[in-house]
C-alpha cells in the first residue's frame, strides 16, 4: 500500500510556512491600509462590509495587473458609471441603484450582466458560452459566482455542489442515493465532468463525448480491448446513470434484468428470474445472487484475454 | 488618505465631467470602523467516532472507532490591491482521519505567471465483511490452502470455514500534480502546462468463472489486486481578445496496470451436471484460471478550438480534435492450466489496438435584435477502430482442451474479435423569441445520424424537437419545456455480430450454428424509440422571508418495434424547496425530492427449439423509487458571538420488481421478489463561539444511520447456491456518532 502521503504533506507544510513568512509583512501592510477608516467616501465608504471589500483581496482587485479593470476604474468597471447612484440627494429622496446590478430587486437583464463579465472573461473555458444551455436559460455569471468574497464558493470542490444544487435539485437528490459519485463528500465537483460555461459536448460535458469524460478518471476502461462490449464503446450512459442510483455501481437496473434487456439467448440467460430464483426459492440461481450475471461475466467493460470473448477472463 | 482611494475618487471625477465634486455623496458619511476582514484561517481539533465504520466513510476519512485529527488550513496572501504588486499565494490543506488528506498551493505574479501543486488522497471503501479462502490476496497468484477439499458444490467445501481470511476491500486514490501558467500581461496569450499522476492501489472483489460453458459453469469470487497508475500531461496555448479567441491543446494520457493478470486456483472438482470435457484436469487440484487486468494504454489528443465575433451579437465557434488510443500489451496464454491441451498458438503476440477519433464542431449564435436569437451547429464524431482482427481459438473458463475441429474453422470456440467503429453526424438549429426582455420562447430541432460496424443496427437516425418557455417576473421566475424525439434504424440484424465473429465454415455448416440470440430481441440502445419529456420549474419569492422553489419532470421512452427486450421506461420527478427567514436571526430551508423510475421489459424463455410460443414469453416490471427529505437551520444566538446550526436528511431508495410468466412452463414458475430498501438518516449539529474577532471555538455532532435490505446479499453467505463461492459481503448497516471540537483561528 502507498505510504508516502504524510511525508508530502509535511514537506509541503514547511514550504507553505516559509512562503507565508516571506510574504506576510507586505500583505499585512496592504491589509492595514484597507482596514483603517479614511477620509475616502467613495463606494467603500458605504459598502464597507467584508463581504463586499473582500473583492480587493481577489484576482479582481489587483491594480498591478493591467487586465483588471476594477483597479483602474474602480467598482464602476463592473457596476457601470452609476453617477446617479452616487450623486448627493435631497433629504428623504430614495437613492437610485447602480447602473448594473447582479442581484436584488434592481437586477440587470441577463444579457447586460453577462456582457459585463465576458468583457474580460471571453476566452478559455468560456469560449462556448453563447448558445450554451445555461446562456439559453438566461443564467447569469452572478447566479453561480460571488466575486466579492475572498473565496468564491463555486470555485472550490468542497463548496461547489451546493451552488449547483440550488437549481439542480434533481441532482442533489441523486447525490444522496446509495450509489453516487463522491460529490457530497467533496472528493469531486460537478465541474470535474461539466463545464457550466458551455462546451461542444452533450450536457455541458468537459470533453467532447460522454465516454471521453468518463475515462478521464476511469481510464482503465478506455481500451481498446481485444474483446469489446459494444455499448461500452458507444456510451457509458447506456447502462449507467451518473448522478446517482438506487442500484449498485450507478447502474440503471440491477443484473440480471439490465443484461436481459439485450441478451436473451439459448444458453442460460433467457429464464424469467424471480423470487423463485433466490436462496430459499424453488430454484435458486447463480444469476440472481450477489452480482447477478457479473458473478461470471465480470469483465463487462471488455477483456484483453484471448479467451475473454464472453467477458469471464 | 490611501493611494487607492485617491484613485477611486479620481476615477469618479474623471468619469463625471458634467458634475462637480460637491454633487457627489462622497465624504459626507460619518467615519466608522469596518468589521475586520480575514483572508486566512486555521482550524485544528479532534474528533471522536463511536464505532468502526466502513461504509459511512466510503470515500475517505475515518473508518475506526476512537479519536482522529481534524486539520483544515486556508492561507491567502496578495500584494495590496493598490500597491502595484501582483504577487499572490494561496494554499489549502486538510487532514481528516487516516486516509483523507489534501493540499493545494498556488504562487505567482497575477497577469504574468503562476505555478501550482496539488496532492489529494482518499480511500474508496468497498466492503469490510468480505472473506476469502485464497492465500496471496494482493498478489498475482491466488492459491488454495493445503487442506482444501474440493467438490462439485460449494456447500461441500468442508474446509472452507476454517480457511476463511477477512478482507478489507478498499482502494486508495492518490493524485498529485502541478500546473504552470504563463500569461504575459495584456498580450492575450496564455501558455499552460499541467502534469498529473494518479495511483489507485488496493483490493476489489471480482468473480471468475470456471467450467465448460454448456455444463453449469461456476462463479468464484476472489480479491482482485488493483495497482493502477495514470499519468496525464497537458499543454495548451490560448489567445483571447474582444473579437476572437483560440486555443491549441495537446494531451497525453498513459494508463498502466502494474499487475497484468491474476492466476486463481479452481476450488471446484467438476461441474454440478455432466463432468467437464477435460475431466479431472479442468478442476481442483489441477486447474488454474487466469484473469486479465486492464491493458496498459496510451492516448494522444490534439485539439484546436476557436471563437470569433462576427459582430457584437453574432459569434461563430469551431473545434477540431484528433485522438489516437493505442495499446499493445503482450497477450496472455489461452489458459495457464498445464494439463489442458493447447495446440493452436495465439495469432499474434500482442493485440496492436489502435483507435483513432476525430471530432469536429462548428456553431453559430446570433442575436442581432433584442427580440430574436438563432443558433445552429454541426458535429462530426468519428471513432475508427483500426485494431487487429484475428481468429482466436479460445478456451472457455479454463475448463476444456482447445477445440480441434475436424473441418478447419468449424468450431464455436474459434472466433474473430470485432473491432467496432462508430460515426455520428449531428445537426442542431434553434431559435428564440423574446416577447419581453424577460420572457423568452425557444424552439430547437436536432438530428443525429449514427453508423456502426459489426452491430445489429448499421445506421440509425434520431431527430429531436424541443420547445421551452422561460420567464422572469418581479417575484420570481418560471419555465416549462417539452421535447419529443424519434429514433429509427436500418434493418435489425440480430445475427450480424454472430456471423462476423465466426468463421464462414462454421456459419455454413448447418442451421444448428445460427445465432443464439432470440431473433425478436431488440437491444434497447439500438432499437427504434420515441422519447417524450416534459419539465417545468417555478421560483417564487413569496414574501421577503420566504422563497419557494419547485420543479416537476416527466419522461417516457417507448421502444416501438421491440417484440422482446426493453419495452418502455418512464420517470417522474418532483422537487420542492423552501427557504425561510423565520426570525431576524433564524433562517431555515427545507426540501423534498421524489423520483420514480420504471422499466418494463419482455423476455422469452428459450427452453425448446420453438422460439415463437407465446407461453414462453415473460415480462418484468422494475420500479425504483427515491424519496429524499432534508432541512437545515441557522440560528444566531448572540450576534457576532454565538451561532448554532443544524442539518438533517432522510434518503430512502426502494426497488420493486414484479415478474410475470406462464406457470405451465417448467422452470419458468415465478414467485414474488421482496423489495430492496435502503434508508439513510443523517443529522448534524454545529456551534461556533467567537472568543474574539479572530478566534473561535467550534463543536459538532453528526449521527448517521443506514439500513439496507437486498435479496442479492441478505443471508446469502459464501455458498448461496452450489455453483457460487461468494465473498460474504453484507449490505451496509450502521449507526455512527461523531463528535468534533476544534479551534478556528482567522488572520
Amino acid at each position: 500500500m502507498v505510504r508516502y502521503g504524510m511525508g508530502i504533506i509535511l514537506r509541503a507544510g514547511v514550504l507553505i510556512a516559509a512562503l507565508f513568512w516571506a510574504m506576510s509583512a507586505h500583505a499585512q501592510d496592504a491589509a492595514r491600509g484597507l482596514g483603517e477608516p479614511t477620509e475616502v467616501k467613495a463606494c467603500l465608504n458605504c459598502h464597507d462590509d467584508p463581504k463586499v471589500t473582500g473583492v480587493l483581496h481577489t484576482a479582481h482587485g489587483v491594480k498591478g495587473d493591467a487586465r483588471t479593470e476594477v483597479a483602474g476604474e474602480g467598482c464602476q468597471s463592473c457596476h457601470g458609471d452609476s453617477l446617479a447612484h452616487m450623486a448627493r440627494l435631497p433629504d428623504g429622496a430614495m437613492r437610485p441603484p447602480p447602473e448594473i446590478n447582479f442581484s436584488g430587486p434592481n437586477i440587470s437583464t441577463p444579457e447586460l450582466q453577462t456582457k459585463t463579465c465576458l468583457g474580460c472573461h471571453e476566452g478559455g473555458a468560456r469560449m462556448h458560452w453563447p448558445g450554451s444551455q445555461h446562456a439559453g436559460s438566461d443564467v447569469t455569471c452572478a447566479a453561480c459566482h460571488d466575486s466579492h468574497p475572498v473565496r468564491d464558493p463555486v470555485l472550490s470542490a468542497a463548496t461547489q455542489a451546493p451552488v449547483c444544487f440550488t437549481c439542480h435539485a434533481e441532482q442533489r437528490a441523486a447525490a444522496l442515493k446509495p450509489s453516487h459519485h463522491p460529490v457530497t463528500e467533496g472528493q469531486m465537483s460537478c465541474s470535474d465532468c461539466h463545464n457550466p460555461h458551455g462546451s461542444v459536448g452533450p450536457k455541458l460535458l468537459v470533453a467532447d463525448t460522454v465516454n471521453d469524460t468518463c475515462v478521464t478518471c476511469h481510464d482503465e476502461k478506455r481500451g481498446p480491448m481485444l474483446f469489446d462490449h459494444p455499448p461500452v464503446q458507444e456510451d457509458c450512459s447506456i447502462c449507467h446513470t451518473p448522478h446517482g442510483s438506487v442500484q449498485v455501481a450507478l447502474l440503471k437496473q440491477r443484473p440480471p434484468y439490465l443484461c436481459q434487456n439485450c441478451h436473451d439467448s439459448t444458453l442460460h440467460n433467457s429464464q424469467p428470474f424471480s423470487g423463485a430464483s433466490i436462496p430459499g426459492g424453488a430454484a435458486p440461481s447463480r444469476m440472481m445472487v450477489l452480482r447477478g450475471c457479473l458473478n461470471c461475466h465480470s469483465q463487462v467493460h471488455g477483456s484483453n484475454h484471448p479467451s475473454g470473448i464472453r467477458f469471464a477472463r | 488618505m490611501g493611494k487607492g482611494h485617491i484613485t477611486l475618487i479620481a476615477a469618479l471625477v474623471l468619469g463625471a465631467p458634467v458634475l462637480a465634486q460637491d454633487d457627489f455623496d462622497i465624504g459626507a458619511a460619518p467615519v466608522k470602523k469596518p468589521p475586520p476582514l480575514f483572508t486566512s484561517a486555521l482550524d485544528v481539533g479532534l474528533g471522536w467516532q463511536n464505532a468502526d465504520s466502513f461504509y459511512v466513510s466510503r470515500y475517505g476519512g475515518v473508518r475506526e472507532r476512537g479519536l482522529f485529527p481534524i486539520v483544515n488550513g486556508l492561507f491567502s496572501r496578495r500584494d495590496g490591491w493598490d500597491s502595484g504588486g501582483t504577487t499572490f499565494f494561496d494554499a489549502r490543506a486538510s487532514l481528516m482521519g487516516e486516509d483523507m488528506r489534501a493540499l493545494l498551493a498556488r504562487y505567482g505574479q497575477q497577469g504574468q505567471w503562476q505555478v501550482s501543486g496539488f496532492y489529494n488522497a482518499f480511500t474508496r471503501a468497498h466492503a469490510e465483511t468480505a472473506r476469502t479462502p485464497f492465500d496471496g490476496a494482493g498478489t498475482r497468484q491466488l492459491t488454495l490452502p493445503a487442506n482444501w477439499v474440493g467438490s462439485n458444490q460449494s456447500s461441500r467445501f468442508t474446509t472452507l470455514e476454517q480457511n476463511l481470511k477477512p478482507l478489507e476491500l478498499k482502494t486508495q486514490w492518490q493524485t498529485m500534480g502541478g500546473d504552470f501558467v504563463l500569461a504575459p500581461g495584456e498580450t492575450g496569450y496564455e501558455l499552460r502546462f499541467r502534469a498529473e499522476r494518479r495511483r489507485r492501489d488496493g483490493l476489489r472483489e471480482h468473480g471468475i468463472a470456471f467450467g465448460h460453458e454448456a455444463n453449469f459453469p461456476v462463479g468464484v469470487f476472489f480479491p482482485l489486486p488493483i495497482d493502477y497508475v495514470s499519468n496525464r500531461f497537458t499543454s495548451s496555448l490560448g489567445y483571447a481578445d474582444a473579437r476572437w479567441q483560440w486555443s491549441a491543446k495537446y494531451e497525453l494520457a498513459k494508463f498502466t496496470s502494474r499487475i497484468d493478470s491474476v492466476i486463481v486456483a479452481n476450488p471446484y472438482t467438476r461441474s454440478l451436471g455432466p463432468s467437464w470435457p477435460a475431466g479431472a484436469f479442468a478442476g481442483y487440484p489441477f486447474a488454474l484460471g487466469q484473469y486479465s487486468l486492464p491493458p496498459d494504454t496510451t492516448a494522444h489528443a490534439f485539439s484546436l478550438s476557436g471563437g470569433y465575433a462576427l459582430t457584437e451579437r453574432t459569434r461563430v465557434t469551431a473545434r477540431l480534435s484528433y485522438a489516437l488510443n493505442r495499446q499493445n500489451d503482450a497477450l496472455l496464454p489461452y489458459s495457464p492450466s498445464p494439463r489442458l491441451v493447447v495446440v493452436d498458438p495465439l495469432p499474434r503476440a500482442a493485440f496492436d489496438g489502435d483507435v483513432r477519433k476525430t471530432f469536429a464542431n462548428v456553431a453559430i449564435t446570433s442575436r442581432e435584435s433584442d427580440a430574436f436569437e438563432v443558433s445552429g451547429g454541426y458535429t462530426f464524431d468519428d471513432r475508427q477502430n483500426r485494431s487487429s482482427r484475428d481468429l482466436y481459438s479460445y478456451i472457455p473458463n479454463d475448463a476444456q482442451d482447445q477445440a480441434q475441429p475436424f473441418v478447419p474453422g468449424v468450431s464455436r470456440y474459434i472466433r474473430f474479435n470485432l473491432p467496432r467503429s462508430l460515426t455520428a453526424h449531428k445537426f442542431k438549429a434553434a431559435a428564440a423569441h423574446r416577447f419581453t426582455p424577460r420572457t423568452k420562447l425557444s424552439v430547437s430541432y436536432g438530428s443525429d445520424f449514427k453508423s456502426r460496424t459489426y452491430e445489429a443496427v448499421e445506421h440509425s437516425h434520431e431527430y429531436t424537437v424541443k420547445a421551452k418557455l422561460l420567464s422572469t417576473f418581479a417575484a420570481g421566475s418560471g419555465w416549462v419545456s417539452y421535447s419529443f424525439a424519434d429514433r429509427d434504424g436500418s434493418e435489425y440484424r440480430d445475427d450480424l455480430s454472430w456471423i462476423e465473429s465466426h468463421t464462414a465454415n462454421y456459419n455454413n455448416a448447418g442451421p444448428q450454428n445460427a445465432s443464439i440470440e432470440h431473433p425478436s430481441l431488440r437491444k434497447f440502445h439500438l432499437a427504434d424509440r420515441t422519447r417524450r419529456e416534459a419539465r417545468g420549474g417555478l421560483t417564487v419569492d413569496a414574501t421577503q422571508a420566504l422563497t419557494f422553489n419547485t420543479s416537476l419532470g416527466f419522461a417516457r421512452d417507448t421502444y416501438i418495434n421491440s417484440p422482446l427486450g426493453l419495452q418502455s421506461s418512464r420517470s417522474l420527478l418532483l422537487d420542492v424547496d423552501a427557504t425561510l427567514q423565520l426570525a431576524e436571526r433564524v433562517t431555515a430551508s427545507v426540501f423534498h425530492s421524489y423520483e420514480s423510475v420504471r422499466f418494463f421489459q419482455k423476455g422469452y424463455y428459450i427452453a425448446t427449439l420453438n422460439l415463437f410460443n407465446p407461453n414462453f414469453e415473460w415480462a418484468a416490471r422494475n420500479r425504483d423509487r427515491a424519496d429524499t427529505t432534508g432541512l437545515s437551520a441557522d440560528f444566531t444566538v448572540i450576534p457576532q458571538t454565538l451561532t448554532l446550526g443544524a442539518d438533517a436528511y432522510l434518503a430512502r431508495g426502494r426497488t420493486a420488481i414484479a415478474v410475470q410468466a406462464n406457470p405451465v412452463v417448467p422452470l419458468a414458475a415465478v414467485a414474488p421478489l421482496p423489495d430492496t430498501k435502503e434508508t439513510t438518516h443523517h443529522m448534524g449539529l454545529k456551534a461556533q463561539y467567537n472568543v474574539n474577532a479572530g478566534l473561535a471555538l467550534k463543536a459538532g455532532y453528526t449521527f448517521e444511520r443506514r439500513r439496507s435490505n437486498d435479496w442479492q446479499y441478505d443471508g446469502v453467505g459464501l455458498t448461496p447456491v452450489a455453483q457460487i463461492l461468494g465473498s460474504g459481503i453484507l449490505p451496509p448497516r450502521y449507526n455512527i456518532h461523531v463528535l468534533s471540537l476544534s479551534a478556528l483561528y482567522e488572520f
